[in-house]
């Protein structure tokens, strides 16, 4: 059999490998590397060493604060009825993350496995993988996933992190207000206001590994509004594999941007954002890949005088991925959604929206493997309802449900219902029943190889894998249950227990003679487990958090199914536990010392070891404005992959950074 | 295209370590106190530092264009000394940002932010400041109905707060809806 040049991540040169290794192109495991901090912080009216803290935050932080803790920030403690982590600014800028797939890894909720320099497996509640297909990933509203294999290119995805306000992750579906692919969760990162970024800010940050700078400029106006531009780079170096062989993985990458926000008139508000990016990314045997892209997001939102909110927003999204000797693909998408909340009854608040995406994908293939038709239109329509109903003060059960289309299988259903029971003022109890779907992409239904058909029978070409005509969507049931609450006044915890029933999943299926394999729903699975997180605020300087998460993942093929992708990295390859323990302490007033540690149990299939990493950050504020941070990651350990396949799988190095954070 | 970018930044890094770091041993730090105010104080303060960036003022409030805009505290010296410490020393929009501590019967003038700490005092100043473009900000139950535009309160421990748009447009200011947006509660103006 020929190669199976699935991977949109890595080109394969192989002449032939069998269907059973494709996975051969994961074989670069995982080499973590970064390590990152700043005083991000940036309030307009800037801060004094008593109220420094304080003064960073952005009024929602300000107002999440929990008064009778002994000091500090506490979690979040939102009614949702779901298994929902706040990522804040503040955790970010105690991390030791430098990029954005590495500031999920303070999400405990997430699986993050660094794949090698520039691939990462991200997933909540299993199936992960580089191919994995059923998060949604949101940058301000902005669907950053590829309709080609509906994941994301995370080689292709940044944020200035010093301007991020939270990242939302939620594990689970959220399927009716998010739409499909909301399958295991959705990750929603949130930039700050304009109004929140004021002044410059120059970040440099330099490491064995890596190099990552960063400029940005705040200010006002004339019409009473804000700005705020940015520009940044980063590069990663090459990896090394377990073989000792030198990967060509490393990348580089520039991007700049704005956001400006401004208001008409009161209880209306404007935001216009924009980012263009180019980067180029290593990839063995071949040029580098270019990747390319800009956007323009724009928002209004209306507070009503009925205290009723209408939210409007329309972007535009460009992306260019130049990979030599796989395809380039040019993909244009525009969308435009409009939500409306109001209380219908004091005891009833009504959401309901609409959506329209409409994407142009332009590929031009190569010779391993096609997207047939190489151009395609495709278009996703929406409409949602949400009811959510006090059935007591302290007893709301939320009711909803979303209508998608799409091109391949029209109208899809994802409704879902909600109750949350506030036990006491500190302690919720809830609980969920949603089905969502993940509705076929590309790689489902168009993807041909080798692009040059093996043969033509009877006036019928003739593929290795011919696409898949048939592709429905896969099918989840997901039921949860949890509890988030304040079990101390210094300790917040939050427990979830989840069931999802997968049906309908993908599967490639043999035709006559072992070729012209299709892509089908032969075979079902489920996951299951307990996710639990807490903090404790042990002293007013220091705060513990922790993570754990154990789940059983199983997939089961129909009595039919010859299915022969189980092997490939098209199947998930998940941990049964990992966990994640963070301290962070204020050694003085301009000092903070952070250390994290995490386990990641072992991958069955293919097999990766089990590993710890520490990450450590030392922060010294050296004056109100200047802040230098000495970041180590994957301390005690010279190096261990996190994904792929061995031997070839990427090690993650030991690895320093040092960074400076100028405000001016 | 270049096949290996980053390769050709390891001496450059090298030196951009070793800069930063000796930019990091250049100076000294400054040694800090410890603060014995209670968080929820140092929360309003907060909030009250924050709060201007939000507000539109009429032309009148201001007697120049460079006038200070003046922060009045009444009944919380924690409050005062706190929000004192956040302001010093920055501006907003042109004019320097200053805190005055009153004492009750002290003239209400010129203030463009009062605070007023518990409810004693508070229909009194709010009588008298009715028509003035003052922000007035307060902590008391009710106090939205007797003529406060920001009214903090606590729920489930933490400090949130309530807006009243009408009492802001008889005083003639401008609240952002990003304000509103975070505000627990709005009451509605008359204005369209």
């Amino acid at each position: 059999m020929k190669s199976v040049g699935l991977n949109p991540h890595r080109s394969n040169r192989r002449a032939a490998p069998r269907i059973g290794k494709p996975a051969a192109w994961l074989s670069l495991a995982a080499l973590l590397g970064s390590a990152a901090l700043g005083p991000g912080a940036h309030a307009q009216i800037p801060k004094d060493p008593q109220t420094r803290d304080l003064a960073a935050l952005s009024l929602e932080e300000l107002s999440n604060i929990k008064v009778t803790s002994v000091s500090g920030v506490e979690e979040p403690l939102s009614d949702a009825a779901a298994s929902i982590f706040v990522i804040t600014n503040e955790d970010i800028r105690r991390s030791a993350a430098t990029t954005l797939p590495e500031a999920l890894r303070l999400a405990p909720n997430l699986q993050v496995a660094r794949v090698d320099a520039r691939n990462y497996a991200i997933t909540a509640r299993g199936s992960n993988g580089v191919f994995e297909n059923k998060m949604l990933v949101l940058i301000d509203g902005r669907t950053v996933y590829s309709p080609l294999f509906s994941g994301v290119f995370w080689d292709a995805q940044d944020v200035m992190l010093e301007d991020i306000d939270r990242i939302e992750v939620i594990s689970g579906p959220g399927g009716t207000l998010w739409g499909s692919n909301a399958v295991n969760g959705v990750i929603n990162v949130i930039t700050r206001s304009s109004k929140d970024t004021q002044g410059g800010l120059l970040v440099a940050g330099a490491g064995n590994r890596e190099n990552g700078d960063a400029l940005r400029y705040g200010g006002k106006l004339d019409n009473g509004g804000s700005y705020r531009v940015y520009g940044k780079y980063a590069d990663y170096e090459n990896t090394t594999g377990a073989n000792g062989v030198r990967m060509e993985d490393g990348w580089r990458r520039s991007q700049a941007g704005f956001r400006t926000d401004w208001e008409a008139s009161a209880g209306s508000a404007f935001t216009l954002q924009g980012d263009a990016y180019r980067g180029d990314l290593h990839q063995a045997g071949t040029q580098a890949i270019i990747i390319g892209g800009a956007n323009i997001n724009g928002s209004w939102n209306k507070l009503l005088d009925n205290g009723s909110r209408f939210r409007l927003q329309a972007y535009w999204d460009h992306t260019d991925r130049n990979q030599p000797g796989a395809y380039i693909d040019h993909l244009d998408t525009a969308n435009i959604e409009l939500q409306h909340s109001f209380k219908l009854t004091p005891g009833q608040e009504i959401v309901w929206g609409a959506g329209y995406r409409y994407s142009w994908d332009r590929v031009q293939n190569g010779t391993a493997f096609s997207f047939l038709p190489a151009s395609l239109n495709m278009h996703w329509g929406n409409v949602f309802a949400q009811d959510e109903i006090a059935l007591r003060d302290n007893l709301h059960l939320t009711v909803g449900a979303k209508v998608e289309t799409n091109i391949y299988t029209g109208a899809e259903l994802l409704p879902s219902v909600r109750l949350a029971w506030k036990v006491a003022p500190q302690h919720l109890l809830w609980s969920a029943i949603s089905r969502v779907v993940r509705a076929p992409s590309r790689i489902d239904r168009d993807f041909y190889s080798p692009s040059k058909p093996l043969s033509v029978v009877g006036g019928v070409p003739q593929y290795l894998i011919a696409g898949g005509p048939s592709f429905a969507s896969e099918v989840a049931k997901v039921y949860e249950i949890g509890y988030r609450g304040q079990v101390l006044p210094s300790v917040s915890f939050s427990s979830t227990a989840f069931y999802q029933d997968y049906d309908h999943v993908r599967t490639l299926e043999p035709g006559p003679g072992g070729i012209n394999l299709t892509f089908q729903n032969k075979a079902s699975g489920s996951s299951s487990g307990l996710e639990n997180w807490g903090t404790w605020q042990v002293l007013k300087s220091w705060r513990l958090s922790a993570g754990y998460v154990w789940q059983h993942v199983r997939t089961k093929l129909d009595p039919d199914s010859h299915d022969v992708s189980t092997a490939s990295a098209l199947a998930g390859d998940d941990p049964a536990s990992y966990w994640s323990l963070r301290s962070s302490v204020d050694i003085a007033r301009n000092q903070e010392l952070d250390v994290s540690l995490r386990h990641v149990g072992a991958l069955p299939a293919p097999v990766v070891p089990a590993y710890y990493a520490v990450d450590l950050r030392y922060a010294w504020r050296v004056t109100p404005k200047a802040t230098v941070a000495l970041i180590g990651q994957n301390l005690f350990d010279k190096s261990h992959p996190e994904f792929g396949t061995a031997p070839g799988y990427s090690q993650l190095d030991r690895s320093f950074f040092v960074k400076l954070n100028l405000r001016f | 295209m270049n096949r290996t970018p980053p390769r050709r930044f390891a001496l450059l890094r090298r030196l951009r370590i070793a800069c930063l770091l000796l930019a990091a041993c250049a100076a000294g730090a400054p040694a800090l106190g410890e603060e014995a105010i209670p968080l929820e104080k140092r929360i309003k303060a907060a909030y009250l530092a924050k709060l201007p960036g939000y507000v539109t003022w009429p032309e009148s409030a201001f007697a120049k264009p460079d006038a200070p805009l003046v922060f009045g505290v009444l009944g919380d010296e924690q409050v005062a000394a706190e929000l004192a410490q956040a302001v010093a020393g920055h501006d907003l929009d042109g004019h320097p940002l200053a805190v005055r501590r009153l004492r009750e019967g002290e003239s209400l003038a010129n203030l463009q932010v009062l605070f007023v700490a518990g409810r004693a005092r508070l229909g009194e100043v709010a009588r008298a400041t009715e028509k003035q473009p003052l922000l007035l900000v307060t902590e008391s139950e009710g106090a939205l109905e007797r003529g406060s535009v920001v009214n903090f309160t606590l729920v489930s421990e933490h400090v949130k707060f309530d807006i009243a748009l009408d009492s802001a447009e008889k005083r003639g200011l401008k609240l952002s809806s990003r304000l509103l947006g975070v505000a627990r509660s709005v009451r509605p103006g008359g204005a369209p």
